[in-house]
């Protein structure tokens, strides 16, 4: 008897263990990619656009995938997601988003209340990257790069390889959510910008789709409140300030000669110092990069000693450069007193005495505060030839 | 009767200490010493060396008997009875609790579906089959699953490398060490609940003669590593959080997993975290399970199967008593502070001098 119960037990639990209850083919699903978030048309109102990537099974067996585009009006995300889970024939998944793209206006207004959705649904994972866009995020997100993806794609490819440029700080929220907590918050989020045709120094045909994306420069916040944008090199200076450069090309000109060297930065470490020099407080960054040498345009022809001490020349000009860059960041965050180089956090973990004393009014004491910047640049390698393509003889 | 073994004391031990309070650890340590919390936490589950070296001592006095048995010996019948019965419920409850706790990390994260109750019956079976198992099943179960368990902390920590803020340790000691000791005090009831644990397991404690020489180093040892092993968890989460951000968080380490991104998957790393994690919780959902057993067992004298099934439905129903997040938080905080540490910072030390008193008295 015990042994026919636990045997009918056994059979009718093997109609429990097929672990298929609930489940949704990846068919069945629309992965939404990207979030925009714009100004709704009233003040307590949002205009959220949502990029959904539709798989599908493409030519010749490989996967493919359709991308969708909606903005919705609603008082919150969560609000307008629900309208557009009843606007798609799949089901919307949303956590597989990679960007969440922040209109002008929403991010001058503050984040913080939009960003609380990502970090607390249980989907949401925090390594989405966030950013700004001069004008709407809809845009942004309807537009149509020529290589046929949709613009989430794009961005996440943009960011996937963005050490190897290192000109935007590539923030992603979980970054964001932690900037936010320190005394003085102040951080950069990277811009996202749409390039027409002979736009910005980029020239390509024009057709049907004409349009790109291109992430450059940062949008700086107080707290959550974007408040100023920086330039493409106060954005690089902040970056080497903020020891955030894995790779980067680097080109200066020697006036005098007229040679121009290009080179790739391989690696970077900037270390930091606080010191009190005449009674004060003073914060020094020292930056040493290693560069490979790509590039050296210009009509000369040299020996090795010549060579040689054209190099040591070299390194000079090009760590002018990355200081010059410096300089400006600092100078933009002393223009706009928002340490968005997070000058006060090194004061703090060097001297938490001394920062206690200005913490509080630390955005007026900014502006005079003495930081000195010192770049050293060591060319390892030049290329397998020496002189460029010129005659000797000449 | 059953042993540990000299090994199985020690992985039974880090597993009850760390199991599931490496979960909330890191929050209590930062909300009081910031950035320095990481120093707290040697010292915070250091506690448990003293209480236990005291119930060593006590078990040379009364060899064989649980801390129950040495109770009603040193304080008379009816009292050590009446703390019997005590012990049983808090076990009970907070056991109860423990399996709550898992219950609702799994709805709060990957599987928010699925109702809770499916967890914790789950749950509350397997603890139940380890606790029929007994003491010895118990410990293997923690000598296969731990290891598993600190293996997927130790990839979580390597895989959230790229995540780390640079410098969030420092400034050391900015607010001086008055914080860093008072982050050390909110940890005493997680040494406790372990001390606890303890008092009811005295008679299983290995009994060979390298093993009675070793028993004060090994829980040493064990407190110490448990106490190691949270502080890299509470350093990983302040070097991914940094303070502020953590301070918002109530299971940072489930959120630091999420982050660890399958490569374009739906699912991050916290779906497998939480399956090794559920060994821990269940490790430590059965010792208090087998702890209350104990206690029924001296106190009433009850040996039946059915008690033991009665013992599970208690779990089962603690956990469904418990309906938010919250509540259940503040529950174990509460507990935690009101009655585990109160009551084995009272009883242990007190039964022992009690005992001592008795026996000078006697000579």
């Amino acid at each position: 008897m015990r042994k026919c119960v636990i045997n009918i037990g056994l059979i009718i639990s093997m109609l429990f263990l097929s672990g298929c209850w609930g489940h949704r083919e990846v068919e069945e699903m629309a992965w939404v990619m990207a979030v925009g978030i714009d100004q709704g048309s009233t003040p307590d109102s949002y205009l959220i656009t949502y990029q959904v990537v539709l798989p599908k099974s493409g030519e010749g067996g490989g996967a493919s995938s359709d991308s969708w585009t909606v903005s919705v009006e609603g008082k919150s995300v969560r609000d307008t997601a629900e309208r557009v889970y009843n606007m798609l024939y799949k089901q919307p998944f949303l956590g597989t988003m990679e960007e969440i793209i922040i209109g002008d206006k929403v991010a001058k207004q503050g984040i913080n209340d939009v960003v609380d959705f990502f970090q607390r649904y249980y989907r949401m994972r925090r390594t989405m990257h966030i950013m700004v866009t001069k004008g709407e995020a809809k845009d942004v997100l309807n537009t149509e790069p020529r290589f046929n993806q949709s613009a989430s794609l794009t961005l996440m490819h943009i960011f996937d390889h963005n050490e190897k440029t290192s000109v935007y700080p590539p923030t992603r929220l979980e970054r964001y959510l932690t900037l936010i907590h320190r005394d003085n918050s102040a951080q950069l989020l990277p811009v996202v910008n749409i390039i027409e045709p002979d736009d910005q120094q980029i020239q390509y045909e024009e057709k049907e789709k004409s349009k790109e994306l291109e992430v450059r420069g940062a949008g700086v916040l107080r707290r959550d409140r974007l408040v100023d944008y920086l330039s493409d090199e106060e954005t690089k200076g902040a970056m080497w300030l903020d020891d955030e450069v894995n790779e980067r090309i680097i080109t200066a000109v020697d006036e005098e000669s007229g040679i121009t060297l290009g080179g790739t930065v391989v690696s970077t470490k900037t270390d930091f110092s606080v010191s009190k020099e005449e009674g004060e407080e003073c914060l020094h960054f020292n930056i040493k990069a290693h560069v490979v040498l790509n590039a050296v345009e210009g009509e000369w022809a040299m020996d090795q000693r010549e060579w040689q001490e054209f190099l040591n020349e070299g390194e000079k000009k090009l760590a002018n450069v990355i200081e010059g860059e410096c300089q400006k960041a600092i100078q933009k965050a002393k223009d706009i007193k928002v340490d968005f180089i997070r000058a006060g956090r090194f004061v703090e973990r060097k001297n938490p005495k001394y920062w206690s004393t200005v913490k509080d009014d630390w955005e007026n004491i900014l502006p005079d505060f003495p930081i000195t910047v010192k770049a050293d640049v060591t060319i390892t390698h030049n290329g397998t030839a020496r002189n460029g393509p010129v005659n000797w003889s000449e | 009767m059953e042993r540990l073994s000299l090994h199985q004391f020690k992985v039974l031990g880090v597993a009850v200490l760390i199991g599931t309070t490496v979960l909330p650890l890191p929050s209590l340590v930062i909300t009081a010493a910031g950035r320095d919390g990481w120093m707290s936490v040697i010292p915070g589950y250091a506690a448990a060396i003293p209480y236990g070296l005291l119930l060593l001592s006590l078990l040379k006095k009364f060899p064989g008997k649980n801390l129950l048995e040495i109770s009603e010996e040193v304080l008379g019948k009816w009292v050590g009875k009446g703390i019997g019965l005590f012990y049983i419920a808090v076990m009970t409850y907070f056991g109860g609790l423990v399996i709550s706790q898992a219950g609702r990390i799994y709805t709060n994260t990957i599987m928010p579906l699925t109702p809770e109750w499916v967890f914790h019956l789950g749950l509350t079976i397997l603890v139940l089959l380890i606790g029929l198992g007994g003491i010895e099943v118990l410990a293997r179960f923690s000598e296969v699953v731990f290891p598993m368990f600190l293996l997927s902390m130790a990839a979580l920590m390597l895989f959230n490398i790229s995540y780390l803020e640079d410098g969030e340790l420092e400034p050391i000691l900015a607010q001086g060490i008055i914080p860093v000791v008072k982050g050390s005090l909110k940890l005493l009831p997680f040494a406790m609940e372990y001390i606890l644990f303890l008092a009811a397991l005295l008679p299983f404690l290995p009994s060979d003669q390298f093993a009675q020489k070793n028993m004060k180093k090994s829980i040493l040892q064990l407190s110490l590593f448990a106490g190691a092993l949270g502080m890299l968890g509470v350093i990983i989460n302040i070097l991914s959080f940094g303070p502020g951000d953590f301070y918002r968080q109530d299971y940072g380490v489930i959120t630091l997993a999420n982050m660890v991104e399958l490569r374009r998957t739906m699912s991050g790393g916290e779906s497998i975290l939480e399956m090794f994690g559920t060994g821990a919780i269940i490790i430590k959902g059965a010792a208090y399970y087998l702890a209350a057993h104990w206690g029924i067992k001296t106190v009433f004298g009850l040996k039946s199967k059915f008690w033991c099934l009665a013992l599970a439905g208690a779990f089962f129903s603690v956990a469904l008593m418990i309906n938010r997040d919250v509540d259940m938080l503040i529950e174990i905080e509460l507990v935690d502070k009101f009655v585990i540490l109160p009551f084995a910072g009272l009883w242990i030390p007190g039964i022992w001098i009690i005992a001592r008193w008795r026996k000078r008295g006697q000579t």
